[in-house]
Formats: structure tokens, C-alpha cells, sequence
């Protein structure tokens, strides 16, 4: 393979990839991480 | 103003400045709010016989979605499940499990309950409540295995939602709770008398340490306690302990102890004692009125079943527990 050729396959495949729609893990379904989840007993420190 | 935040969940109510964690691990202090690290993220999955909790007067020979995050709110140098227990969350492999899911899988294995459990449920208190709340809905079940080291605003909130639980009363010594387990004994006998109060079907298990906690007369009075305040009905489970974590130099309870235990249970006037981590009779239901075998178990499994409709078969005695 010349160094035209490699130029030439590296050029396309960034275009192609570029052109591509993304996979996110939305689309595949993923689970996302919890949100933090606020705890439900606590208190201020300053507050009486 | 200073961002320091107080959390308020179990007895031990720490104190947190900014960024700083709790001691049970589990919740940080961000710029002033106090947030749970653990919220949908057990550690734990599995589903158990409900018996393995234990729980013997409670939807017998059933299987329990059992699940648990990282962290305890004691230290108890006996544990058996340190490794998570005594974990920071991000030191566990950790899984991404909503309320939701967590009651979905549930219905989807035939499983009758939820059981919060391994470590101390305290600790993930928000997702167990959240999961709670739907498996209500679903008409599932929800049962924690707890220390009972809990405030009583907390836990009568919880109790709301919460069918039965099974809590580790370790001694009747505060010396026993400071020393061995960095807590204490008061907040662990409100607790009990708090689920009592609520409703909560409750069993008591008490693990039996060689010179720690195996004394007659404490065991006696412990007892006594039960009776007066919860009850003779309240089923009590006397487990044989093994040389874990920090107890390695110990030996294994003898079991003439966890025998002579049960028997000073039941002269004190508690009518259903059994043993656990000890194959014998001592794992099977009798009747307390006319000693019938009623369940008849092998380890965390039920062989047999004389009780119907909450009644005993041969006598028609009522036998406290919730059957169906």
C-alpha cells in the first residue's frame, strides 16, 4: 500500500465515521446511572 | 453560613462538614444537602428461600428478591459480609438497579417479597423505601434484615411500607454493642418496640459468641425483655457463630450452648425458639398449644406444612405469623 492509498483509506473512514449516526447508549437502551438521590433525614447544622 | 449538614437516619447522627462522607459510607454532604451514594446501586442480587433471612413465621417456603448496597452503620467485628459491609461503594461491583426494576425482576422470578438485607438496610434507606412503595402496589411483599440501628422517625415512616422484619438483637450489654460493634443497645430495644407498635410482623435473631455474649443470665434477661415488652409470640432464632473477619480467635459456639439457650427461652415463656446455623429438630415449628409438628424444615427449606389458614391442623390453636 502506497502512502496515497493509506492517506486515501484513512481520509474516507474519518468521513464515513463522521457521516454516521452516532450509537448512544440511549438508542441501545442503556441504562443510565441514578441520578443522586437526596437523602430524606438530615438537617442544616445551623439550624435549631 | 457554614454548609455543615446533620444526618438524622440512625443514632449515630453525623455530623458532616463540605465533601465529607457518614461513617456508614454511604452519604455525603455536597455544598450543603445530604445526598445517599448508594441510591439504585446494590451490590447484592439474589433470590433466597425467605427462610435463609431468617424468617420462619412468615410466608413460609416462598423465595425473596434479596438485595443490599454497600455500607453498615455499625462495625461489628463479627460480621459475616465485611467485605460489603465495611465497603466504600465504589470499592464494590456495584449494579444500576431502579425501585422499578428492582420490583419488576421480582414479579418476573415469582418471588412473593422483597427482602433489604446482607448489609444494614439503613444505609440505602431512600431506595429501599422508593422500592418498597411499589412493590406495595404490586402486592409484593417487603421484609428488611436490620440491626434495628435506626431513629424512630425514620423507621415509623418506613414501617408504613415494611411486612415483616428480622432484627439482630447482638446482646443485651451496652458493653457488647461499644466494644464489639461500635454502637448501642438503647436505640436497638426503641427500635423493636417501635416495629412492634407499627405492626411490622417482627422476628429476633441473636447470634450466640463464646465468651462474648453466651452468658445464661444475660440471655435470660434478654429473655424476659422480649416477653415483657414484644411478647411471647415473637419467634426468636439463636445462630451458632463461626470465627469470621475480626473474631478468628474464637471457636464456633458449642451447640449444647445454643440448646441450653433455647431451652432458657422457653422457660422464660416464648413459645417459638429455634436454632440457627445447627442442623436439629430446634429449625422445625411446633405447636405451642398441643407441640404438633407444624413446618417441618432441612436448613432454609420447608419439608412440610401443617398450618392452614394460620391455624394449627391437629389442635386449631391460632399460630401468630402471616401465613398468606
Amino acid at each position: 500500500m502506497t502512502r496515497r492509498d493509506f492517506l486515501g483509506f484513512f481520509l474516507l473512514g474519518g468521513l464515513l465515521s463522521l457521516l454516521g449516526r452516532k450509537i448512544t447508549g440511549k438508542k441501545i437502551n442503556a441504562k443510565k446511572e441514578q441520578k443522586e438521590k437526596e437523602a430524606m433525614f438530615w438537617r442544616k447544622k445551623d439550624e435549631v | 453560613m457554614g454548609k455543615k449538614v446533620q444526618c438524622e437516619l440512625c443514632p449515630t447522627e453525623c455530623v458532616l462538614d463540605e465533601y465529607q462522607i457518614g461513617g456508614c459510607r454511604t452519604r455525603i454532604n455536597k455544598e450543603g444537602v445530604l445526598y445517599s451514594l448508594v441510591y439504585g446501586k446494590p451490590c447484592s442480587v439474589a433470590i433466597d428461600p425467605i427462610e435463609k433471612k431468617p424468617f420462619f413465621h412468615f410466608l413460609p417456603a416462598t423465595t425473596a428478591f434479596s438485595i443490599a448496597t454497600a455500607g453498615c452503620v455499625l462495625g461489628c467485628k463479627f460480621c459475616q459480609n465485611w467485605q460489603i459491609s465495611q465497603a466504600k461503594p465504589e470499592e464494590t461491583d456495584y449494579i444500576n438497579l431502579s425501585p422499578d426494576d428492582v420490583v419488576r425482576q421480582a414479579m418476573f422470578y415469582g418471588c412473593r417479597s422483597v427482602t433489604y438485607t446482607y448489609t444494614e438496610p439503613t444505609v440505602f434507606y431512600e431506595y429501599m423505601y422508593d422500592t418498597a412503595r411499589i412493590a406495595k402496589r404490586f402486592n409484593i411483599k417487603n421484609t428488611m434484615h436490620s440491626c434495628g440501628y435506626i431513629k424512630e422517625k425514620p423507621l415509623r415512616e418506613l414501617s408504613k411500607y415494611m411486612d415483616a422484619a428480622d432484627v439482630d438483637l447482638k446482646a443485651f450489654t451496652e458493653d457488647f454493642y461499644s466494644r464489639i460493634c461500635g454502637g448501642r443497645l438503647k436505640p436497638v430495644l426503641d427500635s423493636l418496640v417501635v416495629l412492634k407498635d407499627e405492626g411490622v410482623w417482627l422476628e429476633i435473631t441473636n447470634l450466640v459468641i463464646p465468651t462474648l455474649n453466651d452468658d445464661m443470665k444475660k440471655i435470660k434477661e434478654m429473655c424476659r425483655w422480649i416477653v415483657k415488652n414484644l411478647g411471647p409470640d415473637v419467634p426468636l432464632h439463636f445462630s451458632r457463630f463461626f470465627p469470621y473477619y475480626k473474631l478468628k480467635d474464637l471457636p464456633p459456639t458449642p451447640p449444647e450452648t445454643i440448646r441450653d439457650a433455647r431451652n432458657t427461652a422457653m422457660e422464660v415463656g416464648l413459645k417459638y425458639v429455634y436454632s440457627g446455623n445447627i442442623r436439629s429438630e430446634a429449625e422445625n415449628t411446633y405447636c405451642h398449644k398441643c407441640k404438633s409438628l407444624l413446618i417441618e424444615r432441612t436448613g432454609y427449606f420447608v419439608k412440610q406444612n401443617n398450618i392452614l389458614g394460620g391455624k394449627c391442623r391437629f389442635c386449631g390453636v391460632n399460630i401468630p405469623g402471616r401465613w398468606s
